[in-house]
């Protein structure tokens, strides 16, 4: 089971912290001021009283969302706009066959980049390493632990070693703005 | 040095930078995929590889100016 938590914000820097203790405290039904959350070297956060809850936060300019679960996750959101450097970006970063899937064809390739950046994303996030990683050393398009959606103008990924669809309701809780998207 | 801030301006979505302008921490939007497009622009226009632990190391405009220029 995976809780999805997304909220608009105006600041999403400043609300990081402030979100990240929300949703855990709504997760684990505790004083969010009760929660020691500390960071690995690489810079993942977590908990150190629930070490089999699992957590991650991904932010853009004005929507933060967090997931948690009782394995290992992490998330990725981008905002879907066209963004000039992609193509540079996926020639020096990405595996041949990341690039080939992106550009073989003409339309939607800004759209593509997303979907391959927000994976690579969240995988690292996933895997705990941040950007240690080098994201030219695996590759994204065939990975179960990965599934990719969009929700309005936002692109989202998420890398779990649960099964997850994201048609089944069974597999997901969806929080936006405090009420459920199934309500 | 001013084409260089319009360059990284325009990777940062901001009207303009200075120097001492801590990217991570002082532009609103900062993403990590903002600073992949940083080390390719330094690639392409200056011809200076940047890898990603020494560009994590990075925190002013200045410092990331100052490997452009090989220093």
């Amino acid at each position: 089971m995976i809780n999805i938590y997304i909220e608009e914000a105006m600041d999403p820097k400043m609300k990081s912290e402030i979100f990240i203790r929300w949703i855990l405290s709504e997760y684990l039904k505790v004083d969010r001021d009760e929660l020691n959350i500390k960071k690995t070297k690489y810079g993942k956060p977590y908990l150190v009283d629930y070490p089999y809850v699992h957590f991650n936060v991904t932010h853009t300019k004005d929507m933060i969302a967090g997931a948690i679960s009782d394995n290992p996750i992490g998330i990725d959101m981008e905002r879907i706009k066209p963004r000039p450097h992609n193509k540079r970006i996926a020639e020096k970063f990405l595996t041949k066959n990341e690039q080939k899937y992106i550009f073989h064809r003409k339309d939607n390739q800004d759209l593509r980049f997303l979907e391959v950046w927000t994976r690579k994303e969240a995988y690292v996030k996933w895997a705990g390493l941040g950007m240690k990683l080098s994201f030219d050393t695996f590759d994204v398009l065939d990975d179960d632990r990965i599934i990719t959606t969009f929700i309005n103008e936002y692109i989202f990924s998420i890398c779990s070693d649960c099964f997850i669809d994201w048609k089944d309701d069974e597999s997901f809780s969806f929080c936006f703005n405090e009420k459920s998207v199934y309500e | 040095m001013d084409n260089f801030l319009e360059l990284i301006s325009e990777i940062l979505e901001v009207e303009e930078v200075s120097m001492d302008t801590d990217f991570r921490n002082d532009i609103e939007d900062w993403d990590s995929m903002k600073g992949f497009a940083i080390i390719c622009m330094v690639d392409d226009e200056y011809d200076i590889q940047i890898d990603v632990p020494t560009f994590l190391k990075l925190k002013t405009v200045g410092d990331i100016y100052n490997k452009a220029m090989g220093k």
